[in-house]
Formats: C-alpha cells, structure tokens, sequence
C-alpha cells in the first residue's frame, strides 16, 4: 500500500514538473472563475440582504401609528402623508431595483455553482444549466422585474445632487419637486379630497416646487368651492387661510374664462 | 356659483385679520360691478393695521407675489387699487424687524409688483406673462415654465444698493407724465423712505441720496407717506425724508422741523398751481399733522400762525382748518364758508370733523352758525354729529351778551334758523332704511346720548316732526333692532360680571331720567368712535330704545291712534333683549289699548 502510494506521488511530482499543455490550462481557469462567481454571488447575496434590512427599518420607522385614528379619513391622510415621506426619502428606488439585486444575486450563484460543477463533470454541468434557465425564468416571473426607468434615475440623482446643496436645509415636508400637481392630477375632484387641494397652498412661496405653476385646470373646483370653505370653516380644527387662498385664485381664473 | 360664494363669504365671522383680508379680496371679485361696499378698501384698510407676525409675513409674501393672479378681475382703477393695496403693503413692512428673511421676501416681492405696474404700462394690452419672486436655481433646469420665475437681485443687495435700485426705478417713472405714473410714484416714494432709512443705518446720508425735487415729487410723496405715518412710521423721520425733497442739500441750517413749514407749504402750493382744487385728502391729512406735530415740537401758535398765512388765502375752508389746528374760535365769516368752494369734498369733510371734534375735546364752545352749516352737510356723519351737539348746547346757558340777550338766560335753540323743508330733510336723513349699519349705530348713538334726555328741552315742532318720522320709521326701527340686539346680546355673551351690569344699569338709569337730573352729562366722544367703550354705549342705546319710541307716541298723542295697528304689530315682534315694561304702559296707555296685549 505504501509502495502504491509513493508511486503515485512519483508521478504527480513528475507531472508538475514538466511544462504544462493547452488541455491542462482550462480547469485551472475555471477554477478560478468560479471562485470568483461564487465571491461575487456571495457579495450579492449580502447586499440584497442589507438592502432589505434597510428597507425595512425606513417602513418601520415611518409607519404611522393607527391605533391612534379612530375617523377613517384620517388614517388615509395619514397613510397619504407617510407615502409621501417614503417618497421624499428616495424608497421607491430601492424598491424598483431590490427585485433586480435579488435576481441577480441568484442568476450569479447559480453561475459560480455551474462553474463549480463543470470543474468536476460535464454532465453535471449541462443539468446545472437547465436547472439554471428554469430557476432564472422562475424568477423573473416571481419578482415580475422590472427595470427602473429614465426618469426615476433622473430623480434619483437630482435628489442625490440637492442632498449635497442648500435645499436640503429645507424642510423635507415640501422639497419635492412637483408633488402639488402630480397629487393635483392623481386626485378625483370630489368635496371628501379638499383638505389636499387645500394643502397644497399651504406652502411658504419661496419653495418654488410646491407652487402650482398652472392654474387653468383649477377652475373645475370653483362651482364647489363656497361649499368646501363653509365645510373647512364649520371644522374649527382645519386652518381656513390654505381654503381662502385656493379660492382666491382659482375663483379669479374661473371669472377670466 | 356667485351668489352661493357672496353668501359663503358673508356667513364666514372671523377675528383672525388675515382670514378678514382674504375674505374681503374674495368679495371684491364678487363685487366689482356694484356699488356696494368696497371691499377692496376694507382689505387695504386690514393691512395698514395689521401688526407683525412671522405668520402674517409670509403670508403677505404669497398674496403679493400672487397679485397678478387674483386682480384678473379689476377694471375700474386699477392702477390705483393695486398701488393703494400694496401701500399696506409698505406700511406693514415699515413695521417688520430688519434682517428678517421674509421681510427681505416681502419688500423683494413688492419691488416686483411696483416694476409689473410700470411695464404694464408699457405693454400692448396689460396683460404680461406672470412673474414670480423666485430664482432660477430653484426651479431646476427641467422646468417648462422657467421664464415664469425671475430672480430680482434686490434680495442680495446693500441697503445702499437697493435705495439705488429704487430710485432708477423711480426717476424712470418721471419720464413719462401719465396719471398711472404718478400714482405708481406714490408707491415708490414710501418704499424709497424705507430704503432711506434702512441704508441711513449704513451711513448713507438722505439729503444726498434722495434725488432733488422736481415737478411732482412733493404732491407724490405726500400723498404716498400718508399712509406711513398713519401706519405709525416715525413721524419726525419722515418729516426729514420730506425735508431733505423740499430743502436742496447745499443749504445747511435749514434743516428744522419747524423751519421746514414755510418751504414746505410753499412748494405744495406752487406744485398745485395755487388751486384748492388740487389739494387731494391724503396730502391735506399730511400736511394738517405735520403742522400739529410742529406745535409738539416747540413751534408757538403764534408762529405757526404767521407760517400759514398763505394757505389761509387759498380759501376760507383752509382758514377755518388752520383755526381748527390752532383751537381758536373761526376767523373766516360764515358767510364766507357757505359759498361755492372748489375744495374735494373729503377734503371739506375733514375741516368739519376737525372743528366738531374740537368742540367734543376743548372747552371752546360749539358756534350755533357753523353747527347749523355743518348740520346741512352732505356727509350723514357729519350732519349727525353738528345735531348732536347742537341738541347738547340747549343745556348750556348763554355766556355773553350775544343776539341780544341776557347772560345766563336759557339760550334759543341751535337749529331754530334752519327752515322747515330743511329740516324734514334732515330728519327724514336720520330715518334712512338704506343707511349703513355704522350709521344706524351713531344715530341711535345720538338718539341715546344728546337727544332722548334732552327730549323736552328742544322745541316742540321739532320734537313733534321726530317723533312722526319715527313712528312712520318702522322699517328703520326694525333694522335698529336687529343691529341692537344682535350686537347687545354678544355683549351680553362677553360679559361675564354681574357688577359690570349693575354699573351700566346705573349709567343708562342716569341718562334715561332726564327729568331727575339739573344738568346732563355731556357727551365727549364722537358718534363715530368705536372705541372699547363702544359696545357699552349700545347697550345704553337698547336701554331706551323702546323708551324713546313710547316718549314719541305720546308727544304724537291723539294721532298717534291711527298708526296703532302698525305699532302693535312691531311691539309684537320685538326681542326680548329690547322690551321694557314701562314703555310698553305709556304706549299702551295713548293708544288706548288694554294691557293684556
């Protein structure tokens, strides 16, 4: 037994020895790029990890407390405001780009597992690779990816920008760009959504994107506008100044049309 | 939709000011076409007298820098109504902090509304694309509408730099001689007194910065500053500012406040062609405490006196003010006074309230001629008020010898000259069911303190042609009630004390028992006042309201009979908070009616 073994020895010595061919370069390469594949699946792995453990924190520590709204429209005000909140500090992104992480970060350990394998054995390796197009078809399914779009970066980036300039003394309430109209377009005109309208001219004027920059469609609102500010005014608790303020404008717009 | 917004805007009761400006702004949308109330007014008068606040800082910034917005629908002066409206504007920032950044908003912002006025002159049709007081950077280069928001450097100026900027912008409206122009001076000139000041602080020394004067500039800056010193801006610092336009910087020593009457004067005098005509209200006001503050200020009247001389030419309604400021007894003769003047009428309106108030707070005693040409003044106040007091002078016995009879004798009454359509003119005047509120008010106010314990001095003609009046009044009276028991029974809700209603009770008992009581008190304090004793006096007015309905039944008597169904249907109807028993038996008893009613 001993005698087998230093023959064997004897001549792997010898194989190293010896200058090696083109057949013996690809495993060692191989090898390495799976080494790599999994390192990197790994890294992936780990961010998508963080990522979620980040996203979870920023939910949990902006969900508003409803035990303590008893009227139902102002659990929706408050769930509206705390929407906003995520928005202004840049979740939805991460969200978009999470499944992408998730995807990627087990498209690549699939790849490292599919390396690994083929150092050992070609038919491992082609039942690895169909169990890898069907794993990454699952996936995709699963998640239903889709990829961020232009605009979304675009704001993102902005956003990133104004962290590093002045307006991120401002108060995060009302940085964001175009929040009055995009609520203002996503908002069915009926008396219930007044105390939105009426918000959005509650901002100081010097933060020029929350001013409402057009006011033709407002004029909608001016048949039901005496009835909304008796409504505000008989709720002593809501502030009539943003109400008068929307009525003053928009009934001045309705009059030149 | 109007008619539902005018009653939504009327049924909204707020103390808050700045829920009253909007309030007001709103309903002179609604009410741009009528001649009611001038609710554009009611919003300028709200911001001269609102006190400073973050809140309300802000607050202005958006409405000024959102006036082209909501003026879509101003047609009939606009020029003025804007400028008078962003005058308030200049008052309320002659009362903000300095170094404050919405007051550095707020004064950017109406620079910009004053140069909007002086471009839309220059435009085709008026209408230019919205202009907003913020800057590019903060739009973002994405922004379709960036044209929209212009930056004006002003915000980052020197105090000195921007009193620079303000007079370009001044000596550009001098280019043109245009009405627009001058009123759009007259906003110009209290933003320069503020920049003034502001940059004085700098070492920037007025005389030399203000520009000299030229044509105009006093008219302009009179009738601009107005309103400052009524906003109560420093009155000596704006004389100063006065000053150094009148007085050119190279003549030092003249620089008094009691030596700058003269030239003062006389440059107003020369800017209005030496025409009475042309003396507009706010300038006369100026002019008028300028010359009360000199004698605050060590002038003796007799100086001031001799400065006034020319201004006393002018015409005999002046001379009667400068006798006015100087408290004595009227120069010019009545005759003179009753003659066609070319004077304003608010500027007539001014001379008279201040001799009728002189009458109410010095010991001069009213002068029976000049109260009975003001008692047929057009202005309801006024004529009121000269009735009031004229009722008031029946207590007083004759001090002298004049029209013939004895010292102490019960002197004839004041109005006894004024012929008989005159007075059912003026009676039938009290009895307007069309009157304001404020002026419902003061009647009663009048009916209250001058005329009902005093009802048996005056002669019986005229009590017997006010009580007929009065009787036929219902439609009136009705409105009175309304007026006086809504507002007596808030009183009523605001006073909690139970011996604060015993002292009123005591004070209307001492005025209704006019019989129990030699010599009356004397009322001190206009009919127009409303002070914090205001809704006292009403309170009084509820008290005898019914009294003085029943004294004029009986003095009516026997031909009061055939009104009695009209008057039992309004005693029917009458609030509790106006009722009195005792009233209700003395009508009762000369209409022969039975007390079970």
């Amino acid at each position: 037994m001993v005698l087998i073994l230093n023959q064997t020895s004897y001549q792997l010595r010898n194989t190293s020895d010896t200058v090696p061919d083109s057949s013996e370069d690809g495993p060692d390469m191989l090898d390495r790029l799976a080494g790599i594949a999994l390192t990197t699946s790994l890294g992936l792995v780990s961010f998508t990890i963080i990522l979620a453990l980040v996203l979870k924190h920023m939910l949990y520590s902006f969900l508003p407390n409803w035990g303590t709204h008893h009227d139902p429209e102002e659990q929706a005000r408050s769930r509206e405001l705390s929407a906003q909140r995520l928005r202004r500090r840049g979740v939805p992104i991460p969200f978009d780009t999470l499944p992408l992480f998730m995807a990627l970060s087990g498209v690549s350990f699939l790849i490292a597992c599919g390396l690994t394998i083929l150092v050992l054995s070609i038919t491992a390796t082609a039942v690895f690779l169909v169990l890898q197009v069907c794993m990454a078809l699952l996936l995709f399914r699963l998640f239903q990816f889709r990829p961020p779009n232009g605009k979304a970066i675009h704001a993102w980036g902005r956003r990133i920008i104004s962290a590093f300039s002045h307006e991120a003394d401002l108060d995060p309430e009302i940085a964001d760009v175009g929040i009055p109209n995009c609520l203002f377009i996503h908002t069915s005109m009926v008396p219930k959504n007044f105390s939105i309208f009426t918000q959005l001219f509650a901002h100081p004027v010097e933060h020029s994107r929350c001013r409402v920059t057009s006011l033709a469609p407002w004029s909608q609102l001016s048949s039901i506008l005496p009835s909304m500010l008796l409504k505000i005014y008989s709720q002593s608790n809501l502030s009539l100044v943003p109400a008068l303020r929307l009525c003053l404008v928009v009934s001045s717009q309705s009059g030149r049309g | 939709v109007n008619k539902e917004a005018k009653r939504a805007y009327s049924t909204i009761e707020t103390s808050n000011p700045l829920q009253n400006l909007y309030l007001h702004l709103l309903l002179s949308q609604l009410y741009a076409t009528t001649k009611d109330t001038d609710h554009w007014q009611d919003a300028c008068r709200i911001l001269k007298c609102l006190e400073y606040s973050e809140e309300h800082t802000s607050e202005l910034v958006w409405l000024v820098d959102s006036i082209q917005l909501y003026t879509l629908e101003v047609k009939v002066d606009f020029t003025t109504r804007i400028v008078e409206f962003l005058r308030g504007i200049v008052v309320y920032l002659a009362k903000c902090p300095r170094d404050e950044h919405n007051e550095d908003l707020l004064r950017t912002a109406t620079i910009m509304a004053a140069e909007w006025l002086i471009s839309r002159q220059s435009s085709d049709n008026g209408n230019l694309p919205p202009r907003y007081i913020l800057s590019h950077q903060d739009v973002g280069s994405d922004e379709e509408n960036q044209e929209m928001f212009v930056l004006v450097d002003n915000q980052r100026l020197s105090p000195s730099e921007r009193l620079q900027r303000t007079l370009t912008l001044y000596q550009g409206s001098q280019k043109t001689d245009s009405s627009s122009d001058f009123v759009i001076r007259t906003l110009l000139i209290p933003i320069m007194a503020i920049e003034s000041f502001a940059a004085e602080n700098g070492g920037v020394s007025i005389p030399d910065a203000v520009p000299c004067n030229q044509r105009d500039d006093l008219r302009c800056s009179l009738e601009g500053l107005w309103d400052l010193w009524e906003g109560g801006f420093n009155q000596s610092d704006l004389l100063r500012f006065v000053l150094a336009l009148v007085v050119p910087p190279s003549s030092p020593g003249e620089g008094t406040q009691s030596a700058m009457i003269e030239p003062l004067l006389n440059e107003y005098i020369q800017q209005i062609d030496r025409s009475p005509a042309r003396i507009t209200e706010k300038a006369f006001r100026f002019i008028s405490a300028t010359l009360e503050h000199s004698l605050t200020t060590g002038t003796t009247k007799d100086e001031l006196d001799l400065q006034l001389q020319d201004l006393r030419s002018l015409d005999p309604w002046l001379s009667l003010h400068v006798d006015n400021i100087l408290g004595r007894r009227p120069t010019p003769p009545i005759a003179a006074l009753e003659r066609e003047t070319t004077l304003d009428s608010r500027v007539i309106a001014i001379v008279a309230r201040k001799r009728l108030n002189l009458y109410l707070s010095s010991t001069i005693e009213p002068e029976p001629d000049i109260l009975t040409l003001l008692l047929q003044s057009d202005d309801p106040a006024i004529s009121l008020e000269a009735f009031g007091q004229g009722v008031n002078l029946q207590e007083s016995p004759l001090a002298d010898e004049s029209e013939g009879q004895n010292p102490g004798s019960p002197r004839p009454f004041t109005f006894a000259s004024l012929e008989q359509d005159k007075r059912s003119r003026l009676i039938s005047r009290f009895f307007d069911p069309q009157q304001s509120t404020s002026m419902c008010q003061s009647v009663w106010i009048m009916f209250t303190e001058d005329l009902f314990p005093r009802w048996g001095r005056i002669p019986a003609d005229w009590r017997r042609d006010i009580a007929k009046a009065l009787v036929a009044a219902t439609e009136w009276m009705e409105k009175g009630q309304r007026i006086l028991a809504m507002e007596v029974k808030q009183w009523h809700g605001i006073r909690a004390s139970g011996k604060a209603k015993e002292m009123i009770g005591a004070t209307v008992l001492a005025l209704v028992n006019h019989g129990d009581i030699g010599h009356h008190w004397k009322r001190k304090v206009s009919l127009e006042a409303r002070d914090e004793r205001f809704q006292e006096r009403l309170d009084a007015c509820a008290q005898v309201y019914l009294l003085l309905f029943a004294s004029a039944i009986e003095e009516l008597g026997e031909s009061a009979k055939p009104h009695t169904q009209d008057i039992v249907n309004f005693l029917v109807d009458l609030t509790d908070m106006l009722y009195n028993e005792d009233a209700i038996g003395r009508i009762q008893h000369v209409l022969g009616i039975l007390r079970s009613m």
